[in-house]
């Protein structure tokens, strides 16, 4: 956080709560503050953002020399020399507590309605070190509770703090204010400008970092209570970005994703797409989930053992000249796994789906590689890129389409000519939507395995399984052992 | 192991066993013109104190909708996790309401938590202790059956309220 060249950083020794440390020069207070195990409140400092210093909760009491003696807002000093800190003084305490006073003066007794209960910074403070009863006797102020700012958030005015978190990250994030207090004093509420709805991709953020429960994402709202919930931590795979997400699941359906800190990626923040677009994994049998293996039989399917279908999508290998296309979201474990697959195999031709860039791309986060794991799979020596165009006529061929979101990648020409396809063998976790399959091969989505993806500058990153896969479904690596063992010794498939 | 035998000598009175075959005899003609404890149950049933804690249901305001709006409190102290709630938005000014509330009586130990934490009064224990039945479904009791109307449950929340603000006096 400080600023000036790297090893530049000056050191000098202040004194916290009567113990001395070596602290930068010139460095946030409040950062190192609880950089050495101090709890200090905040409301309205993020470190993502820029300083405010305007709630006044991480006040403490400064005795030595530097800043004027008495309570200062750490947030907004730097570190001098010959600092003296008290964080939890008479002074300190008091100061904080009649700033909570304040706070909660208007704020509305709606815990048990408010989403934010559980992981609220208010409710925290307030158990912490607010006092238990109010010692107001007048109305509360009264305000819209349910305004709608386009379609991904709803605000309630009653409890925003005015701590300004997210019209600060619309100014200094995104470069583009929308939000703003209007009207001064006791007055001001939030709103955005002329009441215009929201715009661009990133509204997300601002319900992340709203230390109240005033802005709610309308896709999670009163869906769960945030301590039943199972976090786990993954990477996200809508953009070739890989930001750090943390996936919150209960009864195993994923209910939000949230973005988790990584410095050098996405630091606090994660685009709405990767943030709301998490129906595909929560995808339900019953709503056209493939959750066990299927033969065509005719004109039906009939299902059948998995190790049927891999004795079937051998042969049905070796029969045809092959062409072996891997999912661009599968990760670099089964990459290799599939390269080992039809390593041996005469004439096929096997390789992982790279489709064009898309013109998504935005300054912020989102790249314009609809593949979260292009690079580490164009890492494999064996396995091909292979470009929708590349694809070329299917017919009297035995195609091999394997992994999540294939069908989401593949359009128009490219989709006619795998449909043309002698046998088509499909290993994805719903129908193509082209062509009739042979063999349908349950997959795995992303939210259900472990592996490594390597992300659009290489940083090399570990997904985990956030899901339980439907009980039939077996794993990727699990299903390109299996083929590997029977194109490999075919003698024995027939068993 | 050395063992220790206490052998008590019964007396002659005892041994002949007449006298204490009276005695019994006078014990059971006492009790008979006693006021009886037992009842003839089906037919005459237990009116439970005000204090029993017996099935626990939702509260129905006067207009028809519930009370609870679904903070999940009683589902997170349940200890026996009988209680199953998804929320929901509705249109009224309190903005959130269950969509969907059940309690497993299987599971429930009627211990009264979910009663005691509710912050709504919306939850409350009734008298209803007669819960048995001939399958398990007909058990799992969803938001339907639950909800009663604040008019049949009002003596035991004004009996709860009572007791809470003489725990709760305003000088602690």
């Amino acid at each position: 956080m400080s600023s000036g060249a790297e090893g530049e950083t000056r050191m000098t020794t202040i004194k916290v709560d009567g113990v001395e440390h070596e602290a930068p020069l010139g460095g946030r207070l409040l950062d190192f503050l609880e950089s050495i195990g101090k709890v200090v409140p905040r409301f309205c400092y993020h470190p993502g953002l820029s300083v405010a210093a305007s709630c006044r909760q991480c006040q403490v009491e400064s005795v030595g020399k530097g800043p004027r003696p008495g309570t200062i807002v750490s947030c907004r000093e730097r570190i001098v020399e010959g600092m003296e800190i008290h964080t939890d003084s008479e002074a300190a305490r008091k100061a904080r507590a009649g700033v909570m006073e304040f706070l909660l003066l208007n704020h509305p007794l709606d815990c048990p309605i408010c989403d934010k209960a559980g992981e609220c910074m208010l409710q925290d403070t307030a158990y912490g070190t607010g006092q238990a009863a109010g010692r107001t006797v007048e109305p509360r102020r009264h305000l819209p509770k349910r305004k709608s700012l386009g379609d991904k958030i709803l605000l309630d005015n009653e409890r925003c703090i005015l701590c300004t978190r997210c019209v600060r990250f619309f100014e200094d994030v995104c470069g583009e204010p929308q939000l703003t207090v209007v009207d001064r004093g006791d007055r001001s509420y939030l709103d955005t400008f002329l009441g215009e709805p929201l715009r661009g991709n990133y509204q997300g953020n601002i319900v992340d970092i709203c230390p109240v429960g005033a802005l709610t994402l309308k896709k999670f709202r009163f869906r769960s209570r945030p301590w039943f919930m199972t976090s786990t931590p993954s990477v996200c795979g809508l953009c070739s970005r890989g930001c750090n997400i943390t996936i919150d699941v209960r009864n195993n359906r994923i209910l939000r994703i949230r973005p988790r800190f990584h410095g050098e990626i996405n630091r606090w923040w994660m685009c709405d797409e990767g943030r709301l677009d998490f129906d595909a994994y929560n995808m339900q049998p019953e709503e056209g989930r493939l959750a066990e293996p299927l033969i065509r039989d005719g004109e039906g399917e009939r299902p059948a053992e998995l190790s049927e279908l891999l004795a079937l999508a051998a042969e049905f290998c070796r029969e045809g000249p092959a062409l072996a296309l891997l999912s661009p979201f599968a990760t670099v474990e089964e990459g290799e796994a599939f390269r080992d697959c039809f390593a041996g195999l005469d004439g096929a031709r096997a390789g992982f789906l790279a489709p064009g860039r898309s013109a998504r791309a935005d300054r912020l986060l989102h790249t314009d590689d609809p593949c979260p794991n292009r690079a580490g799979l164009s890492r494999i020596e064996g396995l091909e890129a292979v470009a929708p165009s590349e694809i070329g006529d299917c017919a009297g061929k035995t195609v091999f389409l394997s992994g999540f979101g294939l069908d989401v990648l593949l359009h128009g020409e490219a989709r006619t000519a795998l449909g043309r396809a002698e046998r088509l063998i499909v290993h994805g976790h719903r129908r193509p939507g082209f062509g009739n399959p042979a063999l349908l091969i349950p997959a795995r989505t992303p939210a259900e395995k472990n592996g490594r993806w390597v992300n659009g500058s290489g940083i090399e990153q570990r997904i985990r399984p956030a899901l339980r896969a439907p009980t039939l479904v077996p794993d990727d690596l699990e299903v390109f052992r299996g083929l590997a063992e029977r194109l490999a010794r075919p003698q024995e498939v027939k068993a | 192991m050395q063992v220790k035998r206490l052998e008590k000598r019964l007396t002659i009175a005892e041994r002949l066993a007449i006298p204490e075959i009276l005695k019994g005899l006078a014990f059971t003609f006492r009790i008979m013109f006693r006021k009886r404890v037992t009842r003839q149950y089906p037919e005459e049933r237990y009116e439970a104190p005000i204090a029993a804690k017996g099935q626990p249901l939702l509260v129905e305001n006067e207009d028809g909708t519930p009370r609870c709006v679904a903070c999940s409190m009683c589902e997170v102290v349940c200890p026996p996790k009988a209680i199953t709630i998804t929320g929901g938005e509705t249109e009224r000014e309190i903005e959130r309401e269950p969509e969907e509330f059940r309690i497993d009586m299987l599971r429930c130990i009627l211990c009264g938590l979910c009663e005691e934490v509710c912050p709504k009064e919306a939850i409350v224990m009734s008298d209803r202790l007669e819960l048995a039945d001939f399958t398990r479904e007909s058990l799992v009791f969803d938001k339907r059956r639950l909800l009663t109307p604040v008019s049949e449950l009002s003596n035991r929340i004004r009996y709860t309220k009572e007791k809470y603000d003489k725990w709760h006096s305003p000088s602690s």
